[in-house]
């Protein structure tokens, strides 16, 4: 009998546990939306009168320098890869070298290097400035010397909040709209160069 | 209802096995999404091998946690691990591995499987025993704290080259839920299957390979065996030394003379067989309990 209430109880915490686990879920829903639904808050906001399409939409935020960046980073090449990391992402990081050597090679080929330390902040774009001067000093040692966006609400909003492993890897043409896949995971610098040349030819 | 009592007293491992997992991976919308949750429970290890990227994983593991706080940067102890691996150990030592991890249910289940001949070990027995031991102190301990990239970050050794409860709990699942994933599928993927595949095939012929050779946590709980809160007695007088406990125990403990042995999940089939019952749990009032 003392086995049969033990069990029944354990059956009774597991459907408690469940239901209680739904409701933490749902708050955190609140934080996330899909990124498509924010296309007419742009056009109220800026007054376009085409959707915007582009993969971050506009933003004003900084870098890891503290110098001011905006969309209209993009404009100044033909084609941006934005490379999404974190602090804590061993395979990110060893990559990192590699995306700093392509960035000077191709500098005067029109194609540029954006990164983005997705932990750096939390999803509101308050930055956490420990993990702040981590990607400081990931970025010196790696010599991964490109922009690094410190990313603001806006940008989560956007595309952040639905990435959910990293480092992923996007492609920008000069208007911020997305050419080519989403890359998932840490590349070589040949399996890279193979890529950025295949869709510089796309935004010719 | 009598009837029903004692089926539910013959199988209540198995019984807790499920319900535990169904406890700890009971996040549905995870699979349902293909997505991990990241929210507070995570905070909390689960005790048994129970990969934090499954996408059901409500909890985190201890031996995920161990090697990720070895590896940062910033921490080369890990105080909350490590305390709750001694709490869980003095609590109940391998009787989590017995009761409460999902990995040992997996591989309990595949040896129920029917096959031309049953094993309970493999050649070498003796020596591989050991081996869980060096896994642990070289793929969970030294390699996440001294093989470090260039920033001085370390990795989960275990957790990515070998963790063969994460591939089957997670890597199998995310990559078959995820497109996107797929792209990043490669040679460490192969050979993170393989190593499932052949720990699936061993566990058909032979009683819990993966527990016995390989398992890190377990080598860990082993340590606790003779000192947890639960474990067993022989009741020396009753004890004619047939041997019945030794021929039953899926593990090949002599049991009379090694009742607390680590190698020993306190499955209790040892109890349930002894003839003159003499082996029992230690309980509290120092009174022989069944």
């Amino acid at each position: 009998m003392k086995k049969a209430i033990t069990m029944l109880l354990s059956c009774l915490l597991s459907v408690l546990m469940l239901a209680s686990c739904q409701q933490t879920e749902n708050n955190q829903q609140n934080g996330n939306s899909d990124p498509q639904q924010n296309v007419s808050a742009d056009n109220a906001d800026n007054g376009e009168n085409y959707a915007d399409t582009s993969v971050f939409g506009t933003f004003t935020a900084k870098d890891l320098d503290g110098n001011e960046v905006t969309q209209e980073i993009f404009a100044s090449n033909k084609l941006t890869m934005v490379n999404i990391w974190a602090t804590f992402c061993g395979p990110c990081i060893n990559e990192m070298p590699d995306l700093g050597e392509l960035a000077a090679e191709y500098a005067d080929k029109g194609v540029g290097i954006v990164g983005i330390p997705l932990d750096v902040t939390d999803e509101k774009g308050n930055i956490d400035s420990y993990l702040y001067n981590e990607a400081v000093d990931i970025v010196a040692t790696t010599k991964a010397a490109y922009t690094h966006i410190v990313p603001v609400e806006s940008m989560f909003v956007r595309k952040l909040a639905s990435v959910t492993a990293v480092p992923e890897t996007v492609f920008v043409d000069s208007q911020g709209n997305q050419v080519g896949d989403c890359y998932y995971g840490a590349r070589s610098k040949a399996q890279w160069t193979e890529i950025i040349e295949e869709l510089l030819g796309e935004v010719q | 209802m009598a009837d029903f009592i004692k089926k539910i007293k013959m199988n209540i491992r198995l019984i807790v096995q499920f319900s535990f997992f169904a406890l700890t991976n009971g996040y549905l919308k995870g699979f349902g999404e293909g997505k991990i949750y990241k929210g507070k429970l995570k905070m909390f290890c689960v005790p048994g091998l129970n990969c934090y990227s499954c996408p059901g994983a409500l909890g985190s593991c201890p031996l995920g946690a161990l090697q990720s706080v070895l590896g940062s940067r910033e921490y080369k102890f890990a105080f909350y691990v490590l305390g709750i691996l001694m709490l869980f150990g003095a609590l109940g030592g391998r009787f989590i591995c017995g009761f409460l991890c999902p990995f040992g249910l997996f591989q309990d289940l595949l040896y129920k499987i029917p096959f031309v001949k049953k094993i309970k070990n493999l050649p070498g027995d003796r020596f591989l025993k050991w081996f869980k031991y060096v896994l642990l102190a070289v793929f969970v301990i030294l390699l996440p704290l001294f093989a470090v990239d260039i920033t001085g970050l370390g990795k989960p050794w275990f957790c990515e080259y070998i963790c063969p409860s994460g591939t089957v709990m997670a890597g199998i699942p995310l990559v078959l839920m995820n497109e996107s994933l797929r792209g990043a599928v490669g040679f460490l993927y192969a050979w993170k299957v393989l190593i499932l595949i052949v720990v699936i095939v061993l566990s058909v012929i032979f009683y819990r390979p993966f527990c016995k050779y390989l398992c890190p946590l377990g080598a860990i709980y082993s340590l606790f065996n003779n000192i947890s809160l639960y474990r067993f007695t022989v009741d020396k007088d009753k004890c004619t030394s047939c041997g019945a406990c030794q021929k039953k125990c899926g593990m090949d403990i002599r049991v009379w003379e090694k009742p607390n042995s680590i190698d020993c999940i306190r499955c209790g089939d040892c109890i349930k067989i002894c003839p003159e019952e003499a082996i029992s749990i230690v309980n509290l009032n120092n009174k022989n309990k069944k």
